[in-house]
C-alpha cells in the first residue's frame, strides 16, 4: 500500500511542504528521544561506575573507565543468572498458557449472548480496580491450600489469572473483527466446532496472540508484589526479587550493581520487542478497536 | 501441519520448562529458614560464612539463608505470619518487631537469651522486649550523629570536640556559625522524612509526646517536644548555617557534598560511616564523628536496633534461638555490624569492633555512642506508628521548611492524634 | 475495511449476530479452561477480601474475626486523613493518564511519519516499559538529586530558570512531578496501541482526502482523530484503574511526602494493611476505592458510548 502511495502525484507536492514543519518536528523528536533515552543511558552509566565515583557531587555521563565488577558482583555472587533463568520460565510458560486459555475464552465471550460478554467485561474491570495489596493474602492462601507455594508453578497460575482480564479483553476484540461467515463455510463443509476453531479461527487470530504474548511476557517478566509474597527459596527467586535486594534502608541503594542487574534485565525485553514491534503494532489494532 | 507444529512448541516449552523446576534433595535432620535484609556485599558474605560455619558445627540442624529486601519485610513477614509460612528466623527492626509481638507472632526468648542479656545494654534490650518478654534480640544500631571534615576543622584552627556528654547542641548551633563564612554553609542535614530523627533525638530534651502510656494515651506537646524541631529551624532561618538547598534531601544525600568540600559538617546516621571510608579509601577524605548530641536532658536516643526473632509458628525455637546465640558471638556480630556501618550491641562484639577499628577516630568515636540507646517510651504508643507516618511527617516537613509556623506544628500534631480513626 | 459503507456494516451486524446463535451454542465449554483458574485465583480471593471489609480482621496469631456490618465504612467516613489522601489519588490518576496519553499520542505520530532515527525511536519509545519498575523510581530519583544532580547540572548549564528546584522535594513541585514519571512510565503502552491504530488508516483515504483539497487540520480533525477515538478511550479507563491503585513509583520517589503531598490512597490502604495489621479497616478503603472508579468509568464509558452512538 505504502509503495503504491508513493508514485501517487499528490505526494510530490506533500514534499516540498515537509520542509516547513520539518523543524518543529525534530525538535519533538530530539525531545522525546532525550525524555525516554537519558535514564537508561544514566542507568548504564551508572552500571560501569566505582562505589567512590558514585559519591560525586557532581556526577557525570561518562565514567572514568569500566568497572565491569558490578556486572561480575550480581552475576557470581547474588545469582542474576538462576533468576533470570526462572524469570525466563515464567514469563514463557504464562504467556504460553495465557494464549492457550484465552483463545478459546474470548472466542466464547464474543460469540455467545450478550450478558455472559457484559459479566466477563464487568468482571475484567472489577478486578482490576481492586488494590492487588489488599487480595494479597487471601489469594497468598489460595496458592497456599492448592499446594503450590513457593513453586513456579504458583506463580505462574497467579501471573496467568492477573493477564486473563486484559488478554480476554484484547483477544475478544480480535475474535470479533473475524466474520462469522467463515465459521459458517466451515460448518457447511461439516467441520465440528473444535475443528472450526483450530483450523478457521485460530490461523486469523495469530498476530492478536503474539501481540497478547508479548504483553503477558512482559508484565510476568517484570512484576514483583506477587513473586514477592509467593516466593521463599532463593533457588525459585526471579528477577526483580534479586534486583530489590540492592536496596537499604532509608534510601541507600547499592547503585553500581543494582544498575547493571536493571541494565541487563531490560536489554532481552528490548531486543526482543525491537524484532516484534512490527507484528505488535498491527496485531494491537484489531483488539483494541473492537473491545 | 502449520499448528499442530505451534502446538508441538508449545508443548515442548511447557515439558522442559517443568523439568527445569525440579525440587532440590533435603539434607538429613531438621533444617530452618533465616530471612535477612543483607544486601551490602560485606554483610552478605559476613552472613554466608556464619551461617556456613554453624552448619558445619550443627550438621542436624542446618540453616537456610533466605534474603529479603529491607522495604518489604514487613509485607512478606505479614503474609508469611497470616499463611504459616513464616521462616524460622528473621532480622526485622524493633519498631515493627513490636507490631508482630502484640500480635501473637514471635517466640519468647527471655530464657533462651538470658546469658547474654548482662552483655546488652538495658535500653536495648527493652526495645527488643513486650511485657517483659524477649521479642527481639538486639543485634546492631544506629545513631544519629555530626559528622565532621576533619581538614576544613585544621584549617579554620578549631579544635574537634572529643569525649561523651560533652558536646551540646547550643555547642554544636556555635560551631556551625564559625563554619558559614563566604557564602558556605556550616552544616548540611537531609530532613526529606524527619519525623523519626525529631522524635529520637527528642530524647536529648526529655520528649515525651504521650501521657498515660500504660493506661489510656493522651497526646501532649509542649517545650520538650517542641525542643528539637525549634533549633533546628534556629538554625536553618535564623543562624542561616544550615544549607536550605540541602533540607529536602534524604538522610545520606548531602554525602557527596560533604566529601566535595562544601560543608564542614553534616548531619545524619552513623551508617553514612561506611560511604564516608569509601571516599577515605579512594581520595584520602579526612573524616570523623563528633560525640553525640547533648540537651538539657541527656545525650540519649531513641533506640531501634536491629533484632533476630523466632516466630512462634516455628517448630524449632530451641535450635533457632541456639542459632541466634551463635550470631550473636562477638567476632560474628562485630562483623556483621561493621559491615553495615552499625554498632554492635554486646559488650563483647563492641570490644571486638573497636579493635578492629582503633585506627579510625570517627569509628571509635560512634562506637563509644550506643550507651545512649534508649526506649523510647512514645513507642509503645498504639497508633503511635501511624501518628507518625501520617501526621507527624507532612507537619515536621512543612515546619522545617518554613511553611508553617510552630504554634501551628503544635496543633496539627495534637489534633491530628486525635483524628486518627 | 472503513470503504465498506455503514448500510453494509449494519447489515452484516445484523446477520452476524442470528448466525453466531445457530452456530455457537457450545462456545461456553471453551470458556472453562479459563473460568476455572479464574474463580479459583481470583474470584475467590477477591470476594474474600470485600468481605473482609465488613469484618473487624485484624493481624495476629488465631484472632477471631467477627461480622461488623458497615461499622468500618461508618468509620472510614470520618476519616479525614484517608480523604485528602483519596482526593490526591484522582488528581494523580486522572493527570498521569491524560499526560501520558498526551505524550504518548504525539510520539505515535512521529513513529507513523517517515522519518530519520526511526528505529532508535521505536525500541526507545519501549525503555520505560522494559525497565523494571523497581529501577525505574531509582533511577529518576537519581537524576533528579536536588542541587548536584545530573538534570539540575543540565537545567544550570543551560540557564532555565529554576534550575536549582529540588523537584522531588519541593510543595509545588513534587506532585507534578512525580505525575511526569508516571507518565513516562505509563507512555509506552499508549504508543504502541495509538501507532497500531494509525497504521491501521487506509492510505487511499488519505490520499483521497489530500486530492479533495483537505489541509492537515482536517485531514487530522476528520481522519485521524475518529481512528483513535476507540482505542483511546479504552485506555484513558484502563490507565486510569491502573494508576488509581498503584503506589510502587511514588513509594520509592517521595514515600508520600513532601507535606503529604503525593500521598496516595492506595499507599495509605497498603499503610494500613501490612504496617498497622487492620485487615478489615483497609479492606473497606479498598471497596470504596473501587466502588468510586466502577463509578467514574460507568459515566466514563457511557458518555463516550453515547458519542458514538451519535456519529
Amino acid at each position: 500500500m505504502s509503495t503504491a502511495s508513493k508514485q501517487l502525484p499528490a505526494i510530490p507536492v506533500e514534499k516540498k511542504k515537509r520542509k516547513y514543519y520539518l523543524i518543529p518536528t525534530y525538535i519533538a523528536v530530539v525531545f522525546y528521544v532525550l525524555f525516554l533515552g537519558f535514564p537508561f543511558i544514566w542507568m548504564f552509566s551508572t552500571s560501569l561506575k566505582t562505589p567512590y565515583e558514585l559519591l560525586q557531587l557532581h556526577p557525570s555521563l561518562i565514567p572514568d573507565g569500566f568497572y565491569w565488577q558490578n556486572y561480575i558482583d550480581i552475576i557470581e555472587k547474588r545469582g542474576l543468572i538462576n533468576s533470570a533463568k526462572n524469570s525466563f520460565i515464567i514469563a514463557l510458560l504464562t504467556a504460553a498458557l495465557t494464549t492457550v486459555f484465552t483463545v478459546p475464552a474470548a472466542y466464547a465471550i464474543a460469540r455467545l449472548r450478550k450478558v455472559f460478554s457484559g459479566v466477563a467485561t464487568a468482571w475484567i474491570l472489577i478486578s482490576q480496580v481492586f488494590p492487588v495489596s489488599l487480595v494479597i493474602i487471601p489469594l497468598f492462601m489460595a496458592v497456599r491450600r492448592i499446594g503450590l507455594l513457593d513453586t513456579i508453578w504458583g506463580l505462574v497460575l497467579v501471573y496467568l489469572v492477573a493477564s486473563l482480564p486484559f488478554a480476554l479483553w484484547m483477544l475478544k476484540g480480535y475474535v470479533s473483527s473475524i466474520p462469522v461467515d467463515l465459521e459458517e463455510a466451515g460448518a457447511m463443509d461439516g467441520a465440528s466446532s473444535f475443528q472450526i476453531l483450530v483450523r478457521i479461527v485460530f490461523p486469523l487470530l495469530v498476530p492478536g496472540i503474539v501481540a497478547t504474548a508479548l504483553f503477558t511476557f512482559l508484565n510476568s517478566w517484570n512484576e514483583f508484589f506477587f513473586a514477592l509474597v509467593l516466593i521463599q527459596s532463593p533457588e525459585n527467586e526471579t528477577l526483580p526479587l534479586t534486583l530489590a535486594r540492592f536496596m537499604g534502608s532509608e534510601g541507600q541503594v547499592l547503585l553500581g550493581p543494582l544498575a547493571a542487574g536493571a541494565f541487563l534485565a531490560t536489554i532481552p525485553s528490548l531486543v526482543i520487542f525491537g524484532v516484534m514491534q512490527r507484528k505488535l503494532a498491527s496485531g494491537l489494532l484489531a483488539g483494541a478497536v473492537k473491545g | 501441519m502449520k499448528k499442530s507444529k505451534l502446538f508441538a512448541v508449545v508443548a515442548a516449552i511447557a515439558m522442559t520448562a517443568s523439568l527445569a523446576v525440579t525440587i532440590p534433595a533435603r539434607a538429613a535432620g531438621i533444617e530452618m529458614t533465616y530471612l535477612t535484609p543483607a544486601y551490602l556485599k560485606g554483610t552478605v558474605a559476613s552472613t554466608e560464612r556464619i551461617v556456613a560455619d554453624w552448619n558445619k558445627a550443627n550438621p542436624n540442624a542446618t540453616v537456610k539463608i533466605v534474603y529479603g529486601d529491607v522495604n518489604n519485610m514487613q509485607d512478606k513477614l505479614t503474609t508469611a505470619f497470616a499463611g504459616n509460612v513464616a521462616p524460622d528466623i528473621f532480622q526485622h527492626e524493633a519498631a515493627s518487631i513490636l507490631e508482630f509481638s502484640k500480635r501473637g507472632y514471635l517466640a519468647d526468648l527471655s530464657r533462651e537469651m538470658a546469658p547474654l542479656k548482662k552483655t546488652i545494654p538495658a535500653g536495648l534490650w527493652s526495645v527488643g522486649s513486650y511485657k517483659n518478654r524477649l521479642y527481639g534480640a538486639p543485634t546492631m544500631t544506629q545513631t544519629y550523629t555530626v559528622f565532621a571534615n576533619v581538614d576544613a576543622f585544621k584549617k579554620a584552627g578549631v579544635k574537634i570536640p572529643t569525649g561523651t556528654n560533652t558536646f551540646t547542641w547550643d555547642d554544636y548551633r556555635e560551631l556551625a556559625k564559625k563554619f558559614t563564612t563566604d557564602g558556605k554553609y556550616g552544616v548540611a542535614w537531609g530532613l526529606r522524612s524527619p519525623a523519626a530523627m525529631t522524635m529520637i533525638m527528642g530524647m536529648n530534651y526529655n520528649a515525651l509526646f504521650f501521657r498515660g502510656i500504660t493506661t489510656v494515651p493522651q497526646i501532649s506537646v509542649n517545650a520538650n517536644e517542641l525542643e528539637v524541631p525549634t533549633r533546628i529551624h534556629q538554625m536553618i532561618y535564623t543562624d542561616k548555617t544550615i544549607d536550605p538547598a540541602a533540607l529536602t534531601m534524604t538522610g545520606a544525600g548531602p554525602v557527596p557534598g560533604f566529601l566535595a568540600g562544601k560543608y564542614a559538617m553534616i548531619f545524619a546516621a552513623s551508617y553514612v560511616a561506611s560511604d564516608l571510608d569509601v571516599a577515605a579509601k579512594a581520595s584520602g577524605f579526612n573524616w570523623t564523628a563528633l560525640p553525640l548530641l547533648k540537651g538539657s536532658a541527656s545525650n540519649k536516643q531513641g533506640a531501634n536496633p536491629q533484632t533476630l526473632s523466632v516466630s512462634k509458628q516455628s517448630k524449632y525455637p530451641k535450635q533457632a534461638a541456639a542459632f541466634i546465640r551463635f550470631m550473636l558471638q562477638d567476632a560474628n556480630l562485630a562483623e556483621l555490624a561493621l559491615g553495615e556501618g552499625l554498632i554492635p550491641a554486646t559488650t563483647g562484639s563492641l570490644k571486638s569492633a573497636l579493635a578492629t577499628k582503633k585506627d579510625s577516630a570517627g569509628w571509635t568515636q560512634i562506637l563509644d555512642d550506643g550507651e545512649a540507646l534508649v526506649l523510647a517510651p512514645f513507642t509503645l504508643v498504639p497508633n503511635y506508628q501511624k501518628w507518625k507516618d501520617t501526621v507527624l511527617q507532612p507537619a515536621m516537613q512543612q515546619y522545617l521548611q518554613g511553611k508553617i509556623s510552630l504554634s501551628e506544628l503544635k496543633k496539627r500534631q495534637v489534633e491530628g492524634y486525635k483524628a486518627i480513626r | 475495511m472503513s470503504s465498506v459503507s455503514t448500510k453494509e456494516v449494519k447489515l452484516k451486524k445484523a446477520k452476524k449476530s442470528k448466525k453466531a446463535k445457530l452456530y455457537n451454542r457450545g462456545a461456553w465449554i471453551y470458556a472453562m479452561p479459563a473460568f476455572i483458574p479464574l474463580v479459583l485465583l481470583s474470584v475467590v480471593p477477591l470476594s474474600q477480601a470485600v468481605w473482609t471489609a465488613f469484618t473487624d480482621s485484624v493481624a495476629g496469631f488465631d484472632v477471631k474475626v467477627s461480622f461488623i456490618g458497615f461499622e468500618n465504612f461508618r468509620r472510614l467516613a470520618g476519616d479525614t486523613l484517608f480523604w485528602q489522601s483519596f482526593k490526591i489519588g484522582i488528581i494523580w490518576a486522572v493527570s498521569v493518564t491524560f499526560l501520558a496519553l498526551f505524550l504518548g499520542f504525539g510520539l505515535a505520530l512521529l513513529l507513523n511519519q517517515k522519518l530519520r532515527f526511526l528505529g532508535l525511536m521505536r525500541v526507545l519509545s519501549l525503555v520505560p516499559w522494559a525497565m523494571p519498575p523497581v529501577v525505574v523510581a531509582i533511577m529518576w530519583s537519581l537524576l533528579l538529586r536536588p542541587q548536584s544532580g545530573p538534570i539540575v547540572d543540565l537545567f544550570t548549564a543551560l540557564h532555565i530558570p529554576g534550575a536549582q528546584t529540588d523537584w522531588l522535594g519541593d510543595f509545588n513541585t513534587a506532585l507534578p512531578t512525580v505525575i511526569l514519571i508516571g507518565a513516562w512510565v505509563g507512555m509506552p503502552v499508549i504508543t504502541v496501541s495509538i501507532l497500531a491504530a494509525l497504521q491501521g488508516i487506509p492510505t487511499e483515504m488519505v490520499e483521497a482526502a489530500i486530492i479533495d483539497g483537505a489541509n492537515a487540520w482536517k485531514r487530522f480533525r476528520y481522519i485521524t482523530l475518529p481512528a483513535i477515538r476507540a482505542i483511546t478511550s479504552a485506555l484513558i479507563a484502563l490507565n486510569i484503574i491502573w494508576n488509581f491503585s498503584s503506589f510502587g513509583l511514588v513509594f520509592v520517589l517521595t514515600a508520600g511526602g513532601p507535606g503529604g503531598k503525593t500521598f496516595v490512597p492506595a499507599l495509605f490502604a497498603y499503610n494500613e494493611a501490612f504496617k498497622y495489621g487492620n485487615f478489615g479497616y483497609a479492606a473497606s478503603m479498598g471497596v470504596v476505592m473501587a466502588l468510586a472508579i466502577v463509578g467514574m468509568l460507568s459515566i466514563y464509558l457511557r458518555a463516550t458510548k453515547k458519542e458514538d452512538t451519535q456519529r
